[in-house]
């Protein structure tokens, strides 16, 4: 297959898995297309909301779609490490010998819901890290490799929810995406009604399968983007790393620590995500600040002051991208 | 055409339109800041008092503005790559030109390389470049039009400027003119008359140095006057010292008392008033007589003119009257050797009624008279130069006409040389030389030689005698040199006196400049003060020229001299104006304000008080009586100083 019509393919298959989605999920619109961005993106995603929203039902709804092997782990306060990544037991093999056989967690599958993340203790919290950035697992003395696709799937209440403890930085920032699920609108909340209560039963169709998710995510990594796109996405980054010469002033005002690497490299995937998905050969700026909220919203670490005066790292991204010229060149 | 090639070409045209329309906008940026530079410059030069070059200067400074900014954005090229990355944001391309250009150079995977540059071509290929950018006005073009307007609107509004700064400017613009009125009229005094005398020439050349320095107006009112003093003190020194000769106080005085060409000689008067006399008859009309006849006339010419007017019986009358009044001046005429041709014309117009005709020969007659007049008075005066001119050697050296002096030396030379002398004649002339001796002591070594020339003539040696008298010629022709150095002092003292004036008040109207080519000519100056002031200084320094104390001299030619003229050693009195115990009114001098306890120093106060006084004294405003009391008290104040 050519390029031509691989990326025909990619936008082809973006949009029945939509489709396929939209069968279950009414509205959210943004929150789908986040959703499977991250996912050709090769990350994992935060879904983050009230709830009730239909975090849940998104994620199970994207497991239909991919014919991949699916896991749901319910994250709650006494939920342990090993119940995620698995365990050695004693077991008696046939000979008589007793020994110790590891017992695989759900973490092992392509796709693992990590429900309501934020109900867990940081400890066990902690436990998805490794797995999340390596794909990999160690335990019982063992690194464990987890199978390829891997993604983590997390949905969590706001922070400020009771029984709730806030994720670890170092784990937030292993998340591609976080997407925050609002209130449906009255038509779609009619549509809801509608679906649910009338014995609406959809059926949902397998779209693609492991090895060409794989191969779309190849695909996206080819887009090529030119420097001074590159160099756009880099000032932003930087502009958000505060007490630097680079930081913006809302930056210095309200940030105590800013957007990590990971946090430029998933700008720039998720960027040629969009562009492919807009039929477009190369990454523009536009396709940068489309993506640069749900990038960098939950790596922007707030002080005290930005707290409280209840500002959020939405309305800091806002401010700074308005303070980066896109082209610095062509703005001079 | 590759696809490459027409994004290529599509860029090129976009930089090339692209740096122009850089140059443009930078050439009204520049221009922008030249009005706001100038607007500035303006208003600054409409509050602050800059000079008018400044002004000048920034405006033309302002040109570099547009050009620089002009040259500045030009300067910079216009990359295919900026010309793209412009194009993708101003046509929202989304960085595809940009991307295509960036990756046409690169090794990129050639599929994708293809793709990109077939959607940018695509995209490049529809724009029509010329049209997205049209070469119009910039926002700066609007302001800066704005900015002119306001500049413009700024340029009626009048000048503030203190009253101090007028005063200074004026005060330079003063010196500025003074100086090179002193400085032309003494170089041309210079050249005329080359001085003599080293010091006579050190202080010419001294007072010409002075008007270069107050031509270059670097100098304050207040050192400008001091160094005027300093100088007309060192020229009046000069005079005092030249004046120290009898000799030359002598020809002065013969110089001021005549108003003629004293190197006439009375051969060359005789001979001016034979041709007067050819001209007038040999009986020539007075000047009062023809005086009379013209106001005769002048009554004529108005009874003609109201003539016009006039019909019938009044007509007829005044026609009778005036017919008497024309017939009796015609006799009159006659009587005094006039032409009365213009006259009779007149009478023959009259008699055939034609008025303005003989309004027009009345006119005729007039000026003929005043032809007349005019020649009349010149010969008047060559008569009486002739009256007073010395009868033999003696008096003439008594009375300082040293050129009559000379030519009756030459006269003796050339009987002693002719031998055609009787024993007469030589008598005669010894005796004259004798005679002479005396009065020619005040010439240098005249008397010497003059005596010197009687014992060679008595022990006959006639060439020796002849060669003591042309030493005596060339004696008196020295002296006459002095005398011209005197007069160019003279001259420098009434240029400098000028000067004094117009720097202390501030201007120079009505001031007479003018240069001493002549001797006893004033060189056009009012009141000629430093006629006045020589024979105050001379009269105080002890020397004997026959003057009174208290004298004071009026060396002009004014009509009532010519009317009425006045033995100028004679003391007019005249009724002054102060009350004699009456309370001193309060002066204020210019430029100097004295209030309570004054702060301005004693010399300025003393020279801008002697500049106004000697103004004063210029102007005839000061009583003659008073004059002298005015000096001393200055005079005092320089001891003091």
């Amino acid at each position: 297959m050519s390029t031509e019509e691989q990326i025909a393919s990619f936008r082809d298959k973006f949009d029945r898995m939509k489709a396929e989605i939209g069968k279950v999920i009414v509205g959210h619109d943004a929150i789908v297309e986040g959703t499977l961005t991250a996912l050709l993106g090769g990350g994992n995603l935060l879904l983050e909301g009230v709830p009730g929203l239909g975090k849940t039902l998104l994620v199970r709804t994207l497991s239909e779609v991919l014919e991949l092997s699916f896991n749901r782990i319910q994250f709650t306060p006494d939920l342990m490490p090993a119940d995620i990544l698995g365990t050695n037991l004693v077991v008696e093999t046939p000979d008589g010998r007793k020994e110790f056989q590891f017992q695989r967690g759900p973490i092992f599958a392509h796709l693992v819901l990590a429900d309501e993340i934020n109900r867990a203790t940081p400890k066990t919290q902690s436990a998805l890290l490794e797995a999340m950035q390596e794909r990999q697992v160690t335990a019982g003395g063992a690194v464990r490799k987890l199978v390829e696709p891997f993604f983590v799937l997390a949905t969590q209440n706001p922070i400020d929810q009771e029984g709730t403890y806030p994720l670890p930085e170092a784990q937030l920032d292993r998340f591609f995406f976080k997407l925050l699920v609002g209130y449906p609108t009255a038509e779609d909340l009619t549509e809801v009604l509608n679906r649910t209560t009338e014995g609406y039963k959809a059926h949902i169709e397998k779209v693609i399968d492991g090895a060409t998710l794989m191969e779309m995510q190849g695909l996206v990594r080819q887009v090529p983007v030119a420097t001074h796109v590159k160099d756009y996405a880099v000032r932003l980054i930087l502009a958000t790393h505060p007490k630097t010469d680079t930081a913006a002033a809302i930056t210095n005002q309200y940030l105590r620590f800013g957007s990590s690497p990971r946090g430029a490299q998933t700008l720039l995937l998720a960027a040629k995500v969009k562009a492919l998905t807009m039929g477009r050969f190369n990454v523009s700026f536009d396709d940068i600040t489309a993506v640069i909220h749900p990038t960098l919203r939950h790596r922007l670490i707030l002080n005290f002051e930005a707290e409280a005066e209840g500002i959020t790292t939405d309305h800091i991204i806002t401010q700074i991208l308005k303070e980066v010229p896109k082209d610095a060149a062509v703005a001079a | 055409m590759s696809e490459f090639h027409v994004i290529k070409e599509t860029l090129a045209v976009t930089a090339r339109r692209r740096r122009w329309q850089r140059g443009w906008r930078g050439f009204w940026k520049g221009f922008l800041i030249a009005g706001g530079v100038w607007l500035l410059g303006l208003i600054l030069y409409k509050a602050l008092p800059m000079p008018e070059p400044v002004l000048f200067g920034i405006f033309f400074a302002g040109w570099i503005a547009p050009i620089a900014g002009f040259l500045k954005e030009f300067s910079k090229a216009v990359t295919l790559n900026e010309a793209a990355r412009w194009l993708d944001q101003e046509k929202q391309l989304k960085e595809r030109l940009s991307t295509a250009l960036e990756v046409a150079d690169s090794k990129k995977d050639g599929e994708w390389q293809r793709l990109l540059m077939t959607d940018a071509a695509t995209h490049a290929g529809s724009l029509d470049v010329a049209k997205m950018m049209p070469f119009s006005l910039p926002k700066a073009a609007k302001w800066s039009f704005i900015l002119l307007v306001i500049t413009a609107g700024v340029g009626f509004v009048p000048e503030y400027r203190t009253v101090e700064y007028r005063q200074k400017k004026q005060n330079e613009a003063v010196m500025k003119e003074v100086g090179e009125r002193v400085t032309t009229l003494t170089k041309k005094q210079m050249t005329n008359r080359p001085p003599a005398l080293e010091s006579v020439k050190k202080a010419l050349e001294e007072t010409a140095e002075l008007g270069q320095q107050l031509q270059k107006a670097k100098l304050t009112r207040d050192e400008a006057l001091k160094n005027i003093a300093k100088v007309t003190d060192k020229v009046k020194e000069e005079t005092r010292d030249l004046m120290k000769n009898q000799g030359l106080q002598r020809m002065q005085q013969a110089a001021r008392t005549s108003g003629q060409d004293q190197a006439a000689t009375p051969e060359q008067l005789q001979k001016q008033i034979d041709d007067l006399k050819d001209k007038l008859g040999q009986e020539p009309p007075s000047t009062k007589e023809l005086s009379e006849l013209q106001a005769q006339l002048e009554k004529m010419q108005a009874a003609a003119a109201e003539m016009k007017n006039q019909s019938g019986n009044e007509a007829e009358a005044s026609k009778q009257a005036m017919s008497q009044a024309l017939s009796s001046l015609m006799k009159q005429a006659e009587a005094a050797g006039l032409d009365s041709k213009k006259l009779e014309e007149a009478m023959n117009a009259l008699k055939a009624g034609k008025t303005d005709q003989v309004l027009k020969e009345l006119n005729a007659a007039f000026q003929d008279m005043e032809k007349m007049k005019e020649l009349a008075k010149a010969l008047e005066n060559l008569q009486m130069q002739k009256e007073e001119m010395g009868k033999d050697l003696a008096e003439q050296l008594e009375r300082g006409q040293v050129a009559q002096a000379q030519s009756s030396l030459q006269q003796m030379i050339q009987k002693l040389q002719s031998g055609q002398a009787s024993a007469e004649d030589m008598k005669k002339m010894l005796q004259e030389l004798r005679k002479a001796q005396e009065p020619a002591e005040g010439y240098g070594k005249a008397s010497e030689h003059l005596g010197e020339a009687v014992a060679q003539a008595q022990a006959g040696n006639k060439s020796d005698a002849v060669k003591e008298l042309t030493e005596a010629i060339k004696e008196l022709q020295k002296m006459q040199e002095q005398m011209g150095d005197l007069e160019s002092l003279m001259a420098a003292l009434e240029n400098l006196q000028q000067a004094q004036q117009c720097v202390g008040n501030g201007k120079c109207d009505g001031m007479g400049w003018g240069m001493r080519n002549r001797p006893g000519f004033g060189g056009n100056c009012k009141g000629n003060e430093m006629s006045a002031w020589f024979y105050h200084e001379f009269y105080k320094s002890g020397g004997k020229g026959g003057l009174k104390a208290g004298t004071a001299v009026d060396g002009t030619w004014s009509e009532a001299d010519v009317k009425e003229p006045t033995d100028p050693l004679l003391t007019t009195k005249v009724k002054g104006q102060i009350t004699p115990g009456g309370p001193m009114p309060s002066i204020t001098l210019k430029g100097v304000s004295i209030r309570g306890q004054s702060t301005v120093a004693f010399e300025e106060v003393a020279a801008t008080a002697q500049s106004e006084a000697e103004s004063a004294l210029a102007q005839d405003k000061v009583p003659r009586a008073y004059r002298n009391a005015v000096r001393d008290y200055f005079d005092d104040f320089k001891k003091k100083q």
